[in-house]
């Protein structure tokens, strides 16, 4: 079974977590024009490569950052929100 | 009807002929009978729920732990607290204290302060003792606790459920706090309870426990 | 006659424990130590099984699990591998596959009509005509399958363990133990499994005459006795590889899934049969069986042997057979030049007979070998069957190569290359932290496997961070010990491949004719590999023979893809113990004591309606509903989600994840809150209160509480509000407490001020009920006068107990989920995830008024404003059926049909006991839902019901028993359910 490092937490079997979908940038719902709001609202990146994925760490209800290859299903770095520049 | 609190196992004890005795406001099962001291030796498992505990978080969290006069943990860290009881420090921001130091903690809370926030605990305290302990850690917890530095507290999941362990090291045999939610609490001890009595051990009553349990 | 040999150094038997079994019906005896094929051939008996096709006579192939000759049965114990099984006192064994017994078998005949079933020929003949492919199915089903199993076997489960360990070495021959001390002397925890009962691996039996093997076993062994750090664990399999070096170990307690930080696979070889006509005969094995045989078991695998090979080790068997009595009729060696072995040389010493350049091309008898057919070969690899030579022999030993033991390499990842001076495939990449030593790794001489171990093991150290000294990469071998061709046609056939499926070469001829010319799919359409040996003796010789026809090299034919597990694990070590995590509120034993029957709602139990004796469910029910309309009912609803939000910008927070505005929401009142997802589509819905100016208490719905809390902790993981949220759903109980006389009943256990002035509807109070700390809410799901009252989680069974005690003289009565859905039924409250579906939107739920779409941002808003300006698909109206309905009611998703279309579907439907009649919610078109419409709902038994269009609340439509004026109006009036046209 995968590993995946939690930030916080340390390397933990891959069942100690949920995914929670691709980090994706919200358009201003403000101004967007509709088709650009119903594209972020429906539509996923299927292709494959280097994604930024939103994880939680259930038992301790850490949010955090993985950047998984998904082509060689690798991930790569994990991180708090906002620090990926940190390391 | 009498005592105000009541543990989430308070049943499962009643069913393994527990004697009760009022603690901290909640009936305790002191003992459950003869083989207490027998299979504590073993694998002894028991209900520490009446211990008074509370938790707070917040981005002043760590600096208003440092004001009370206690030592500020590591993340995922914990400290025993002069007195009794225990101040363990959950990822970064959140505590959770057991024990001594809950009732003053718990009245400077009430005073709100700023950046710190209350985090009800109402969690059934379980305890696990005894020779056979780390083969019930094989069977239920992908955590390798012999690989954990003591001092730390393993937020992870056990038999399904979210649970936060504290393993401590004795000389006479380790011994392992477990907390999880109440609701959660009957199916774990029904687990935790089957699995030990399969290894030669099972439910015990509080007062077989580790002369210095109290403290952790 | 007894083949059992006089003590051999080393064996695994215990003579001093003599062990009794069946075979057949036959009483046999044997050792503590032996399987039972050592046992039986030992006793002499040559016929073990019959195999899976043709029900050929059979016996020990490799000795080594590597095939599936000898298959057993033992009562319930069932498809047991004959040549590793430990032997049980007291078994009765039985051949799997046969009828009427291994000897007798009445489906030998099936040998003789084999040229009617080539390979394939099922997926070609008896499913034409049709109607006779289940007569054809019924005789395959006899004569086919291997076990039979009884239904009545126990269900067993074995526990699973966790274990741990730096270095993980998988194989105990010597380059794995030779890591493994590499490893342990740097420092590394290290584990060894070996499948065997004992560790050694090729050092127990390739002894080649002499005691070189066994003494370098015992040097070892020794090494690792001092190195507490190592730990030895024979009898365990190593049955897959999974992500990050997570191992699969069975052993016959359990299985261990050991997560190591650096794996070294030292397995070493499967040895390889050579193809020729009737190679699958009793008494033809390969020679490291046959060595086996005798340094294991103190067998005597034959009397009288003839030796096929292609490689030294071949001589060397030869010497291990003759000094144990066996007689060397003769060595044919496939190769034109002579073995410049030292057991070569010895072999010529003692004047055995070599014939150089040659194969056996035939082995003779009936039910076991008799004698060999030896013809030479060509210069091109093809024999001279002009000239043959027969041997008298009553066995025949191959050493004609060997094919890596790489499942758990492949699993890993390793990419492979073909080398040709070797004839073997090798590693060429390995993945991070996976090391091969020794005969996998293409290395055969003693001393460089040593060597080769020994590197690994360092390696795998250093690459862990341990001190160990850097270690040089050994060669690897070369031509002269796996032969590139040892396959051999006949005119008549029956040189087999497979012997788990009992294929021959002329059935992979066939197949790659017929367009099979693929890896992929010759394997598929003949099957090979796919027995339960999945291919260990069978898939290279597969690859030799595809790469010859197409003319290319085995490395770009390819291999086929390895799966877990190695060898088949029993169930019971699959099952484990079985986690059902269960979640129950804190007043779970007060329902079970009062007769609930619960339900499942996600992980929770829910009374869903507590038993009355002599009562049905439904009267059950309806007696609960009716008690909370006229006097007062009690309801757990500690099941419901609780969330409190603290701090500064906590009414913020509110404001963007809900759809109603909470900013200016009165301390002390609380406000219905509806939570949708980024589509706009209704995802959960619950009560909002607020405590202080910085302290919201929220409800959600009891299967949406973890979704919720993680997304609001998602939400502000990126919008960094000054909040702290705390879910605190399983640390309070809660109870509903419902009814025109629950005031009455609350009073004298509160300190709260219950009048309609102090605490209007929809306000929020803190106090203590029955001296626990409390939080009351004033909601109106059921729509009757109620409060709604939360405490801790220890304190809820007293302020329960209190309330039942309290409510006695004014007939309270507990009640459930099912009530509770009735009652908020006739009110017309919805129920998300029932009323609403994926795609339904508060416009389409007629929630308009929830919506405050002015917000500067929630949400969900922008969909809603996008959405708000189209025509609606569909929408949600309440129903009735007219007065005089017959009882007979749709359920709930029962479809609405117009014009022979799908118009909607029924959502919610019961029989209203306030009422007297069916009401219904149901998702309609539009253009159905005006007031009075009449519609059609298909119902069971494509029967049609007319139903109506009604207003909803369909009962108390004003909600004055929500909030009345004062408690001294008793019931508050009858109900005034709306008029509707008859």
């Amino acid at each position: 079974m995968k590993l995946l490092r939690c930030p916080i937490n340390g390397p933990r079997p891959v069942s100690e977590f949920q995914y929670a979908g691709e980090v994706r940038p919200m358009p201003d719902p403000a101004t967007c024009p509709d088709t650009e709001w119903a594209d972020y609202v429906f539509n996923r990146n299927g292709a494959p490569g280097v994604k930024r994925e939103w994880w939680l760490h259930i038992a301790s209800g850490v949010w955090f950052i993985a950047e998984r290859d998904t082509t060689a299903d690798r991930v790569l770095r994990t991180y708090l929100w906002g620090e990926e520049g940190s390391r | 009807m009498s005592a105000l609190r009541r543990s989430p196992l308070h049943d499962r004890l009643e069913s393994n002929g527990a004697r009760f005795f009022e603690r901290d406001g909640m009936p305790t099962a002191a003992s459950l009978g003869g083989h207490d001291g027998a299979r504590a030796r073993v694998l002894g498992l028991g209900d520490l729920s009446h211990l008074p505990r509370i938790g707070f978080k917040g981005p002043e969290a760590p600096a208003w732990v440092q004001q009370h006069g206690l030592a500020l943990p590591q993340p995922n860290g914990w400290t025993p607290l002069e007195g009794g009881g225990l101040l363990a420090r959950l990822a970064m921001t959140e505590f959770f204290v057991e024990g001594a130091g809950v009732s003053r903690l718990q009245a400077a809370l009430r005073a709100r302060p700023a950046g710190v926030y209350p985090v009800l605990r109402q969690d059934a305290g379980l305890v696990l003792v005894g020779e056979r302990l780390d083969e019930l850690l094989a069977e239920t917890c992908n955590v390798n606790f012999r690989a954990v530095p003591p001092g730390q507290v393993v937020m992870t999941l056990m038999v399904g459920v979210s649970v936060l362990a504290i393993r401590v090291e004795r000389e006479a045999a380790s011994l392992l706090r477990l907390w999880c939610d109440p609701t959660m609490a009957p199916y774990l001890w029904d687990t935790l309870a089957g699995i030990a009595r399969e290894l030669g051990g099972g439910p015990v009553g509080i007062d077989v426990l580790p002369v210095a349990l109290p403290q952790v | 006659m007894s083949l059992r040999l006089p003590p051999v150094d080393g064996e695994w038997i215990d003579r001093a424990q003599p062990v009794a079994f069946d075979f057949e019906g036959a009483r046999y005896s044997g050792f503590a130590g032996d399987t039972p094929s050592s046992a039986l051939l030992a006793a002499g008996v040559r016929l073990l099984g019959r195999s899976f096709k043709y029900h050929r006579p059979r016996s020990v192939l490799s000795m080594a699990n590597h095939d599936v000759n000898v298959l057993l049965q033992a009562g319930q114990r069932l498809n047991l591998r004959g040549d590793v099984e430990p032997l049980a006192g007291g078994a009765s064994f039985t051949a799997v596959n046969t009828h009427g017994g291994v000897r007798a078998d009445r489906a030998r005949f099936l040998d003789w009509l084999s040229p009617l079933f080539p390979v394939g020929f099922y997926y070609k003949a008896f499913h034409r005509p049709k109607r006779l492919a289940d007569f054809w199915e019924g005789i395959f089903r006899r004569l086919t399958g291997l076990g039979r199993l009884d239904t009545d076997t126990p269900h067993l489960r074995t526990p699973k363990r966790y274990d741990f360990c730096d270095v993980l070495v998988i194989g105990a021959g010597p380059s794995g133990l030779a890591a493994a001390i590499a490893a342990g002397e740097a420092g590394a925890s290290v584990v060894v499994v070996d499948e065997n009962a004992r560790i050694g691996g090729s050092l127990g039996y390739q002894r080649g005459g002499s005691g070189d093997a066994t003494a370098l076993l015992e040097a070892l062994s020794a090494r690792l006795a001092a190195l507490p750090n190592v730990s030895l664990r024979p009898g365990t399999l190593a049955a897959g590889y999974y992500a990050d070096h997570w191992v699969a170990l069975v052993d016959a307690q359990r299985m261990t899934k050991l997560r190591a930080r650096a794996v070294v696979v030292a397995g070493g070889v499967y040895e390889q049969p050579a193809v020729f006509r009737n190679n699958d005969l009793p008494g033809v094995m390969l020679a490291s069986a046959s060595q086996r045989l005798i340094y294991r078991y103190a067998v005597q695998p034959m009397r009288r042997a003839l030796v096929l090979t292609a490689n030294a080790d071949g001589y060397a068997a030869a010497l291990d057979l003759a000094d144990h009595g066996v007689e060397i009729a003769a060595i044919a060696d496939l190769r034109a030049e002579k073995d410049s072995s030292a057991a070569a040389a010895e072999v010529e010493r003692r004047g055995v007979r070599v014939l150089q350049g040659c194969t056996v091309y035939e082995a003779q008898g009936g039910d076991a070998v008799s004698a060999a057919t030896v013809c030479p070969l060509l210069p091109d690899g093809r024999v001279d069957a002009s000239h043959p030579l027969t041997i008298d022999c009553d066995g025949i030993a191959m050493s004609v190569g060997y094919a890596p033991a790489a499942p758990l390499l492949y699993q890993a990842g390793v990419q492979m290359r073909y080398d040709e001076t070797l004839a073997q495939f090798v590693p060429e990449r390995l993945p991070d932290g996976v090391f091969a030593a020794g005969r996998v790794n293409g290395v055969y001489a003693l001393e460089q496997r040593q060597s080769d171990g020994e590197r690994a093991g360092r390696e795998a150290a250093r690459y862990l961070g341990f001190d160990a000294p850097a270690a040089a990469p050994v060669a690897r071998a070369g031509a002269g010990i796996n032969h590139p061709y040892p396959v051999f046609a006949h005119p008549q056939g029956k040189n087999f491949v497979d012997l788990d499926e009992d294929l021959q070469l002329k059935d992979f001829e066939n197949a790659i004719q017929e367009g099979f010319d693929n890896i992929e799919l010759l394997k598929r359409y003949s099957t090979v590999g796919m027995g339960p040996s999945q291919g260990k003796h069978s898939n290279m010789n597969a690859i030799r023979i595809l790469a010859r026809r197409l003319g290319r090299l085995p490395g770009d034919v390819g291999t086929t893809t390895a799966r877990p597990f190695y060898h088949p694990v029993p169930m019971s070590h699959l099952a484990g113990r079985g986690f059902h995590p269960e979640r129950v509120t804190p007043l779970h034993h007060l329902h079970e004591h009062a007769g609930a029957v619960f339900m499942q709602a996600g992980l929770w139990l829910r009374p869903e309606y507590y038993a009355v004796p002599g009562r049905s469910k439904l009267d059950a029910v309806r007696e609960e509903a009716a008690a909370v309309r006229s006097a007062v009912g009690l309801i757990d609803v500690g099941t419901l989600g609780k969330i409190e939000v603290h701090g500064p910008d906590a009414a913020e927070l509110l404001e963007r994840v809900y759809t109603g505005r909470f900013a200016k929401l009165k301390v002390g009142m609380t406000r219905y809150a509806l939570m949708v997802d980024e589509a706009g589509v209704i995802i959960d819905d619950g009560v909002v209160a607020r405590l202080s100016d910085e302290c919201f208490y929220f409800t959600t719905t009891t299967t949406g509480s973890a979704n919720v809390y993680r997304e609001l902790t998602r939400l502000n993981t990126m919008w960094k509000l000054k909040v702290g949220i705390v879910n605190v759903t399983g640390h309070y109980g809660a109870m509903n407490l419902a009814g025109p006389r629950s005031r009455q009943a609350l009073a004298g256990l509160t300190d709260v001020d219950l009048s309609a002035d102090a605490f209007p509807y929809l306000g929020v109070r803190e106090g203590t009920v029955a001296g626990v700390p409390a939080r009351l809410l004033r909601v109106g799901f059921v729509g009757e006068l109620g409060f709604e009252i939360h405490v801790p989680a220890d304190g809820a069974v007293r302020a329960w107990r209190a309330l039942v005690e309290a409510g006695k003289s004014h007939g309270i009565r507990p009640f459930g989920v099912e009530a509770q859905r009735l009652l908020r039924l006739e009110k017309g409250h919805i129920i998300i995830g029932q009323d609403t579906d994926g795609l339904t939107t508060p416009m389409e739920a007629g929630m308009d008024w929830a919506l405050k779409l002015d917000k500067p941002f929630f949400v969900g808003q922008r969909s809603l404003k996008i959405v708000q300006g189209r025509p609606l698909r569909q929408k949600l109206a309440g129903f009735v059926f007219s007065a005089g309905d017959d009882g007979v009611a749709p359920k709930e998703c029962h479809l609405v049909i117009r014009n022979g279309r799908i118009a909607g579907r029924v959502t919610s439907v019961a029989h209203s006991p306030a009422l007297g009649r069916h009401v219904g919610l149901a998702l309609l078109a539009p253009d159905l839902t005006e007031l009075g419409t009449r519609f059609f709902i298909r119902a069971d038994g494509g029967r049609m019901l007319q139903a109506e269009v009604a207003p909803t609340p369909f009962y108390d439509p004003d909600g004055e028993r929500q909030k009345p004026l004062d408690d001294a109006r008793e019931g508050g009036g009858a109900p005034r359910a709306r008029e509707v046209a008859a």
